[in-house]
């Protein structure tokens, strides 16, 4: 058979199921070579030694003996960021096809995506059997990603032609019509879009998040009380959130219709962006176009916003804890704070478009009243407002 | 069609070794530990050990132990048998609980997923279809871990580092393939085979699909030369 690049499709299998065997041989002869059951993976390539975390000026708690390693700990993120990227290679190949089917794929494919959050959701409170519910939720996760996942690759294969008989094994008839549609579409050449970073620069974000979020999860969670008591409620509400923040991002993304920038936007679980993050119908294109005087009301936006709700945080802390927020005592505050954050950066972002409208609003303010003060280039700035008016 | 065949044939081997693997490796399991005394420790659940059960069973040997010596020994140790099984249960070999119910209900729709999936004309490419498929061998590697895990450490796989670690590899491996689907900016394999028969190919397909066809084929001209080089 023809193909592109033959030796790059064999590479890649061999190496997978040479990894494979590799497993199964080490399956085989690990136990009788005095591998003990708490021996970390891969050596534990990367663990601090015990003494060192000890001294880490948060570390709060000794390490359960069946604390997962940094190697296990990276394979875990590797494997849901990886995920995360393919529904997102998914998503962005139904515009290659030009089949809008292929987006249904990205949505079966959420189930597994916090199926695999439940796991490390279990794992990040050091998998207590009070927790055991989380495996049973994993596991019928699983079943409900493969049944979506089922029915959306049922969809796309309808879409592409697929009929029942096609499931016959029974040769056709050589006269017959039957299938020719799909023949032709599967002999169409498929022009991918070529990604705008080389795989290398991928690979290497890819392994820098992972090793980032191993060492954070694994000696970060040593500063705070929360893994060290089975929280149902807690691990139910991190299996929730993390899928939502995702879906909410899809379900944008459709709305909005075509994606803002034609750059791959892999790792979707992004970390809240203090401004605005050009998801929105309004961008910072829009307030770059009145130059200076934009970003300065941009800024300006920004720290009367955040001046605003680090306190309304705060408070809201004090009203559900009855204290004020003390990060560098209170091992249970850390939590909650670090909850805040994440909650209260989500619920910023849904302001985006405020803060740039007001950011808009603000720029012919400024650049009357704060950049023309002195009088100096103020020509410049008037020019950028003056085009922006024309091209409108 | 003698590839379909022995591909379906293959599927349907690999899926029904991996259920009946799911469901009889604790039993296999639970022999060879007790192979030294020739006696087998009943599961619950596996069915064709419900005739042992019947003969094992601590209640009606215990009857019986009073007229045979030799019966009292084998009630003790098929009641320790039964003690010991039940630290069997393993991370993929739940077939008591919910979560291993539902581990086992998964495998028809995913082998549906993937039937779908790979149809010729959703164009997907190799590597990502392989891809998907290698996720099966994840699921068979779970199997033989979490048994080693309960019998030789009595830990579950999850806590067992090393296995755990090596086992979750293989997800990992899957999905990078997964990823390469659409990573390289490559042309897929129809592709080429349309090239070099487009003269016949073109000829044949319906009319309405002319230009469209003719439109990609130009784009993918390009684009082989552009390897090419």
């Amino acid at each position: 058979m023809t193909n592109p690049d033959p030796p790059l499709v064999n590479k890649g299998r061999n190496i997978a199921l040479g990894i494979a065997a590799t497993f199964f041989a080490a399956l085989a002869v690990g136990p009788s070579l005095g591998v003990e059951g708490h021996s970390p993976f891969l050596l534990g390539i990367g663990d601090l030694p015990a003494d060192w975390t000890a001294q880490l000026p948060w570390v709060a708690h000794n390490e359960p003996i069946n604390a997962l390693s940094i190697p296990t700990w990276a394979i875990h993120f590797s494997s849901v960021i990886e995920y995360l990227f393919a529904m997102n290679l998914v998503w962005r190949y139904s515009e290659t096809t030009g089949n809008e089917s292929w987006k249904g794929l990205t949505w079966g494919m959420l189930p597994l995506h916090a199926s695999g959050v439940c796991a490390c959701t279990y794992h990040f409170f050091y998998n207590p059997s009070e927790l055991q519910f989380l495996v049973s939720m994993q596991a019928g996760l699983t079943l409900l990603g493969n049944l979506t996942c089922a029915l959306a690759a049922y969809r796309i294969a309808v879409s592409n032609g697929w009929t029942l008989n096609e499931a016959n094994p029974f040769p056709k008839s050589a006269t017959s019509p039957e299938g020719l549609v799909a023949d032709a579409l599967a002999a169409q050449p498929l022009v991918l879009n070529e990604s705008a970073e080389s795989t290398q620069v991928l690979a290497a974000k890819l392994a820098a998040l992972t090793l980032a979020a191993s060492y954070i999860v694994k000696y970060g969670e040593l500063g705070i009380d929360l893994p060290f008591t089975p929280n149902p409620p807690v691990g139910l509400a991190m299996v929730v959130s993390i899928p939502a923040i995702t879906a909410y991002q899809y379900y944008s993304l459709s709305k909005d219709g075509v994606e803002q920038d034609g750059t791959s936007k892999p790792f979707s679980l992004n970390l809240p962006s203090f401004g605005g993050d050009g998801e929105n119908s309004l961008s910072m294109a829009d307030v770059k176009k009145y130059g200076v005087a934009g970003t300065l009301a941009y800024v300006l936006t920004e720290l009367a916003f955040w001046i605003v709700a680090f306190p309304v945080a705060a408070t809201a802390l004090y009203q559900s804890t009855g204290h004020w927020p003390d990060v560098v005592n209170e091992t249970g505050d850390r939590a909650a704070v670090l909850g805040f954050i994440f909650a209260g950066a989500n619920i910023a972002r849904l302001f985006v478009p405020v803060r740039l409208g007001a950011a808009l609003a603000l720029a012919p303010w400024v650049d009357e009243n704060l950049l023309n003060r002195d009088g100096g280039g103020e020509g410049k700035e008037e020019d950028s407002v003056i085009d922006v008016d024309r091209q409108q | 069609m003698a590839r379909y065949f022995i591909r379906m044939a293959a599927i349907v081997t690999a899926a029904t070794f991996a259920v009946s693997v799911q469901g009889f490796a604790p039993q296999m399991l639970v022999k060879s530990a007790f192979t030294t005394s020739q006696r087998v420790a009943p599961m619950e659940t596996s069915s064709s050990s419900l005739h042992m059960m019947e003969l094992f069973d601590p209640a009606t040997v215990s009857s019986a132990s009073a007229m045979m010596d030799s019966a009292s020994t084998l009630m003790s140790d098929a009641a320790s048998g039964i003690l010991s099984s039940s630290n069997f249960l393993s991370f993929t070999d739940q077939g008591q609980n919910l979560a291993g119910t539902f581990f086992q209900a998964s495998l028809l729709p995913y082998l549906l997923f993937l039937y779908f999936l790979s149809f010729r004309a959703n164009r997907i490419s190799e590597l990502g279809n392989f891809g998907f498929q290698f996720i099966l061998i994840f699921v068979l590697s779970t199997i033989p871990s979490g048994i080693i895990t309960k019998s030789i450490y009595g830990l579950s796989l999850a806590n067992t580092d090393w296995l755990h670690g090596s086992a979750e590899t293989l997800l990992t491996v899957a999905n990078v393939l997964v990823v390469s689907m659409v990573l390289h900016d490559r042309i897929c394999l129809r592709a080429y085979i349309y090239i070099y028969t487009w003269p016949i190919s073109l000829s044949t397909f319906p009319p309405t699909l002319g230009p469209w066809i003719h439109t990609s084929h130009d784009q993918s001209g390009s684009s082989s030369r552009e390897q090419g080089s």
